[in-house]
């Protein structure tokens, strides 16, 4: 009994100071969490250059733009270690990464729910434009997707008549977002057992996409104005699209795209062979003339809008996905290009630099490369991006944007986070300066 | 659970980036998620608070690093036990001696505090160490020193704990 009292007595003597020091360590990690301590900037040893230094923020296996902290920590760490550029995903999933009257029409939902929720509805875009404004990156927005749409979207759902179709009346695809079938060429047919099953897996908690038919006028108006409204509500350096803005080869035959065929080939229906030369042509031709509205749009808003776009290599893009870049680039609908190279195999990277199409583009706007920097199944060796990056610079290319912002420096990593820093900030170890676009008037006729 | 809200600010990293700062903040999380349990039993809680930010300042100022949020140099699983049984001693002694200057105003037999720290992170940081070793090995992530990590705290809060519990129904010194 004494001692309670004597505990009590002494508790409530204590309760002050206990509180204060309580209290102390609360603002203590409170005014850490706003204000982070900043990284020791080097002084820069190198003049500053002229170079494209960039990431993706996605929303996929990333909290970048779900936590409250996330875009301000990114942009400022980003600014710190020398990048110049932020590809920020808009269009995924069939949602907006902003609030959006184009999606709420079509789609009965403004932007993405995540959103809704953890950031309670707040314009994510709008807080990287002015983010990125303070620490001088150039902002271009990433419609990710491109005609791609969960099966189970509200997209999809709504609108049945917008999807492509196989030959078979089928589809359903499963997303291989980096190909990964690419990313080890040399040994396609022999990967281990586990490698199966993990695969295997995969493709089981895939969820099923559909594929919006990029010839049917309904589904490019919808693109056309989500991407117009960007541009006009956002005071953004361009707009990017990527190997999802065109049409699988084995798609087609849906029933819009049949009758729009036959209209030009007397009647004639498409060959049964998707891989057919001349069909796989007339398609690839008709998204061509796509993008070209989707140029003159943009630049109508607002000519040193940039339009950017990250292909897969050319080959793979056009024979697979009829996206003819190499034909956007001559008729001159592409303003800067960052071409996909997700290969671990460095001989296999430094082939994909040299094909034609690549050198083409070099001779007509500047040309950088998507370099991977990891994903969860996929780490990335800090080395490997370190040769790539190299390898990017000896070639005279116009420079790099990594994939994605999560696996540059985090626990996502191989190695640890400071040390994946210290890497970069010595592959960067001064600013650049974005290569210089001119701006382009609409191509006519 | 503190040590999981010391990772809003302490980023996990190699020996010699886990130093005073972080070690002193890491602790800071610690020591404050500590004592909102300590106060409901003792009234010594903010001496608690000062003697833990003090002992993990310490250990981080020293060349060990602040030893509950470093990650091995290496991957292999018999260093990694060996020096989580050497460095978890370290530690042990310099953190339960810190908080034994407090626990003995209030606990008989407080001494015994020590040689629980001093049990607890030998035994929690091999265990932790390895296995986030071995998990990091298999997944090629950083990420799995973050599991092993946090094994690591959760063998020594289970050790520490039940010796607190036992140390808590002696008599008052």
């Amino acid at each position: 009994m004494t001692r309670k009292r004597h505990r009590g007595r002494k508790g409530k003597q204590n309760r002050n100071p206990t509180w204060f020091i309580s209290w102390l360590c609360l603002g203590l990690a409170i005014a850490l969490s706003i204000y982070p301590p900043q990284f020791k900037a080097n002084p820069p040893t190198i003049s500053a250059s002229t170079e494209l230094r960039g990431v993706w923020l996605t929303n996929v296996a990333s909290g970048v733009l779900y936590t409250p902290w996330g875009i301000n920590r990114a942009l400022d760490q980003l600014s710190q270690l020398n990048f110049n550029t932020v590809y920020p995903v808009v269009w995924n999933r069939g949602n907006t990464f902003y609030p959006s009257s184009v999606a709420k029409r079509v789609t009965g939902r403004s932007q993405d729910r995540g959103l809704k929720i953890l950031r309670l509805g707040n314009d994510v875009l709008a807080q990287i434009v002015k983010q990125g404004n303070r620490q001088r990156l150039r902002v271009i927005p990433w419609f990710e997707y491109g005609f791609m749409a969960p099966a189970g979207s509200n997209l999809a759902k709504r609108h049945p008549g917008w999807i492509s179709l196989r030959g078979d009346g089928t589809k359903m695809l499963t997303p291989d977002i980096l190909e990964p079938n690419l990313l080890k060429p040399a040994k396609p047919n022999v990967e281990p057992s586990s490698r199966k099953i993990q695969e295997f897996i995969r493709k089981q908690l895939t969820r099923k996409v559909v594929w919006l038919n990029p010839l049917h006028p309904e589904v490019q108006q919808f693109i056309l104005d989500l991407i117009v409204e960007v541009v006009e509500k956002y005071d953004v350096a361009g707009i990017q699209l990527d190997d999802h803005f065109g049409l699988p080869v084995e798609l087609g035959y849906d029933p819009y795209t049949i009758r729009l065929y036959q209209q030009e080939h007397q009647g004639k229906s498409p060959p049964i062979n998707p891989k057919d030369s001349e069909w796989i042509r007339w398609r690839a031709d008709k998204i061509t003339d796509f993008m070209e509205r989707v140029f003159q749009a943009v630049k109508s808003v607002n000519p040193y809008c940039l339009v950017s776009l990250s292909p897969n290599p050319y080959n793979f893009a056009y024979r697979s996905y009829l996206q003819d870049w190499q034909t956007w680039i001559k008729r001159g609908l592409v303003n800067e290009l960052v071409l996909q190279v997700y290969r671990d195999d460095l001989k296999t990277f430094a082939a994909e630099l040299s094909q034609p199409a690549v050198q083409m583009a070099r001779g007509q706007i500047p040309v950088g490369v998507g370099i991977l920097s990891g994903l969860w199944g996929r780490p990335v060796d800090m080395k490997q991006i370190q040769q790539q990056v190299q390898m990017v610079r000896d070639r005279g290319f116009n420079g790099v944007s990594f994939f994605y912002w999560e696996s540059l420096w985090s626990y996502m990593s191989p190695e640890s986070p400071k040390k994946r820093r210290e890497a970069f900030r010595s592959l960067f170890p001064a600013s650049a300066t974005q290569p210089k676009v001119l701006p382009k008037s609409p191509p006519t006729g | 659970m503190g040590f999981l809200v010391s990772l809003l600010w302490v980023e996990i990293g190699d020996r010699t980036d886990i130093r005073l700062v972080e070690g002193t903040i890491g602790a800071s999380a610690i020591a404050f998620s500590q004592a909102l349990v300590l106060r409901q039993h003792l009234a010594i809680a903010w001496w608690w608070i000062l003697a833990s930010i003090l002992s993990w300042a310490l250990i981080g100022g020293s060349g060990m690093g602040a030893i509950g949020w470093v990650a091995p140099g290496t991957l292999l699983s018999e260093p990694r036990i060996i020096f989580g049984v050497l460095n978890g001693t370290i530690v042990g002694t310099m953190l339960g001696l810190g908080q034994w200057l407090v626990l003995r105003q209030q606990v008989k037999k407080a001494w015994m505090w020590i040689l629980a720290n001093v049990a607890g992170w030998a035994i929690g940081l091999s265990i932790g160490w390895t296995v986030g070793g071995i998990l990091r090995q298999t997944t090629r992530l950083f990420f799995s020193e973050l599991i092993g990590l946090t094994l690591a705290w959760v063998v020594v809060a289970g050790i520490t704990g039940v010796a607190l519990v036992v140390l808590l129904r002696g008599k008052p010194a």
